[in-house]
């Protein structure tokens, strides 16, 4: 009984291929979407929750809190300075290095060729706290911090140069109206971070970060604390420092917490993602009983005749249900079938390490077999509550 | 076999009138018996095949099949009798496109859950009665009226009920394959035991039957056996 149901709901279906595809068509974007959501969820997660461990948990992080910033913009006494930071880490003992850094937005030129850059003013410590390596020429260092010398981002170099080459250490660009001399190429940080792409850089000495967009404004800074003491500790202790030596409430977070943010942040966003594909599977799921419903009208006539020859009214549930949800589960599997190609060449594109959940693809299987039953139940219900005359008078 | 007692069956009219389809029939068919229906075109003789059938409901009175009164049993029972107590042959053949000869002839025994073999053998068995069985898994549209018809009640032979309801079998046939399935339902009506009431047109079969029911205007008017 089962396996003819199924057959004969195949044959109907078949029976018009394109109806049937466009009323899978809205459960199969649907699932594709929930797959392709969680995939590019959990490998955008994967990759930037990478970058902030890379640092190691034994590093913090600072900056001046945003209420501060904003009213105190133009005081220079009140606000946090690399200088300060350079005493900070000399008055306590746990700080075993720091790196201070300016990060300001402006256009640099290389002959013709301009580009937006985030300029970033920094010490010789930055390549340690950071863990960036050098590709190509040298990395900055305490002799040059006087000097007008710069070290490029891997992709700030291909935009300004055309390709990234040896060729490029030597000359010069212009960061506003100073010229700046190239002497290093760092190598492509694989770790993604949208909001604080490294690759999009240009490093500066921070001191003629200062002068060319007089400020001494800290952006922040990270310091990297001693082997066996505790994170938290060195956050609380940092924090009333500033506020006993210089009255500013500067927020230090511990590489523990970015990660935690980070985790947070990103299931915020997969609900809002997934919330946005589940309306997507309603959708689908109206179509489906749009088609179901006209399938019935079109029908009439065979129910009354299966009626005629002893079908119950549950018979006829049976078949026109079935129906509705082999389509439904056939826009499921054609959908995680989409999704899973989306995911890969998203992938590829964004160069990060494919992820499919597989509960992503349980979750979406079964929520197109549900959206079948649910919205296959009313026109098979209406089917089966056809009187069985009217349908028999139907030619 | 067969009996209605007091049976009405009023319709409404879209303007709200009402008008009586059937006005207290009662009748009496006994197992084995050969009855024709007829009257002319709208005098409820259709309307009355549909009770019998179990297919429509009276608006009142009593109906019984083999002494179960039908009026207050459920859509499953009611399911269950028209599976195995009734068969139908239509004027129209009401054959199941989407299906071949014999997937429609098994049609009934898939709703009385007989496995895929026995029913198979069944419905094979049934179309070698009215010499279709070449054509076993030709579809509907492939077929001529006549053999439509055969298949029709190659279902009936198949599914072997106590009751063969019959409305105008020969109503859209030809006059050569009106003959061929006139013998057919004169060995249907051979079998044993089996009850069979037409609604027809055709004086043959009325002239074949063994009791003439006259119905005009929703009464019974003349009731004889030949």
């Amino acid at each position: 009984m089962f396996s003819l149901t199924l057959k004969e709901a195949l044959r109907s279906l078949s029976a018009s291929k394109f109806q049937t595809f466009i009323a899978l068509l809205g459960i199969l974007v649907g699932v594709a979407s929930v797959v392709g959501m969680f995939s590019i969820g959990e490998s955008a997660k994967e990759k930037s929750l990478a970058g902030l461990k890379a640092l190691g948990t034994d590093v913090i992080t600072g900056s001046m809190q945003q209420s501060n910033t904003v009213m105190r913009r133009y005081l220079d006494t009140d606000i946090l300075k690399a200088s300060d930071v350079v005493k900070m880490s000399t008055d306590n003992k746990f700080i075993l290095t720091s790196a201070p850094r300016i990060s300001n937005f402006t256009t640099v030129s290389h002959s013709g060729t301009v580009s937006n850059a985030n300029i970033a003013g920094i010490t010789d410590k930055f390549d340690i706290l950071y863990k960036q390596t050098i590709k190509l020429g040298r990395r900055l260092t305490q002799f040059d911090m006087e000097k007008n010398y710069c070290v490029l981002g891997y992709d700030i170099a291909g935009k300004l140069f055309g390709k990234v080459s040896d060729k490029i250490t030597g000359k010069s660009i212009n960061i506003k109206r100073s010229k700046f001399v190239v002497v290093g190429i760092y190598e492509k940080n694989k770790y993604f971070n949208s909001s604080d792409n490294l690759n999009e850089c240009v490093f500066i000495p921070i001191r003629q970060a200062e002068l060319l967009f007089e400020s001494k404004k800290l952006t922040n800074f990270k310091a990297k604390i001693k082997e066996g003491f505790s994170a938290d500790k060195a956050k609380v202790t940092i924090q009333d420092y500033f506020v006993r030596r210089l009255g500013l409430s500067v927020n230090v977070e511990t590489q523990e917490m970015l990660i935690k943010q980070a985790e947070e942040q990103s299931k915020t966003s997969s609900n809002v993602l997934l919330a946005t594909a589940s309306i997507s599977l309603i959708v689908g799921g109206i179509g489906i009983m749009n088609l179901m419903l006209v399938s019935v009208k079109e029908r009439k006539r065979e129910i009354g005749i299966r009626r005629a020859c002893g079908a119950e009214r549950s018979h006829i549930v049976t078949q026109f249900l079935s129906e509705a949800v082999i389509l439904s589960t056939i826009g499921g599997i054609l959908g995680i079938i989409l999704g899973i190609i989306i995911s890969l060449a998203i992938s590829i594109f964004a160069d990060w390490r494919p992820i499919i959940p597989l509960n992503s693809i349980v979750i979406s299987f079964a929520a197109s077999l549900l959206i079948g039953m649910a919205f296959g139940y009313m026109p098979a219900r209406k089917a089966s509550k056809i009187e069985i005359i009217d349908a028999m008078k139907m030619e | 076999m067969i009996a209605l007692s007091g049976i009405n069956k009023i319709f409404k009219r879209p303007d709200g009138r009402q008008v009586f389809g059937l006005k207290d029939i009662n009748l009496e068919i006994g197992q084995g018996e050969f009855a024709a229906i007829v009257g002319p075109s709208g005098s409820g003789k259709s309307t009355l095949m549909n009770i019998l059938g179990c297919l429509d409901k009276p608006t009142s009175g009593q109906y019984k099949i083999k002494g179960q009164l039908i009026g207050d049993k459920s859509d499953k029972e009611i399911s269950a009798i028209r599976n195995k107590e009734i068969s139908f042959i239509f004027q129209s053949y009401n054959l199941l496109t989407k299906l071949n000869a014999i997937e429609n002839v098994e049609l009934p025994l898939v709703y009385r859950k007989i496995p895929l073999n026995t029913r198979r053998t069944e419905a094979y068995r049934a179309l070698c009665q009215v010499g279709l069985q070449d054509r076993m898994l030709y579809k509907p549209s492939h077929l001529s009226g006549g053999q439509q018809q055969r298949v029709a009640i190659a279902r009936t032979l198949a599914s072997k009920p106590s009751v063969i309801l019959g409305d105008e079998p020969t109503g859209a046939l030809d006059p050569a394959t009106r003959n061929e399935i006139l013998n057919i339902i004169k060995d249907l009506v051979a079998l044993k035991g089996i009850t069979v009431v037409l609604v027809t047109h055709d004086m043959d079969i009325a002239n074949m039957a063994k009791r003439v029911i006259k119905i005009s205007e929703g009464l019974i008017i003349e009731d004889y056996k030949n």
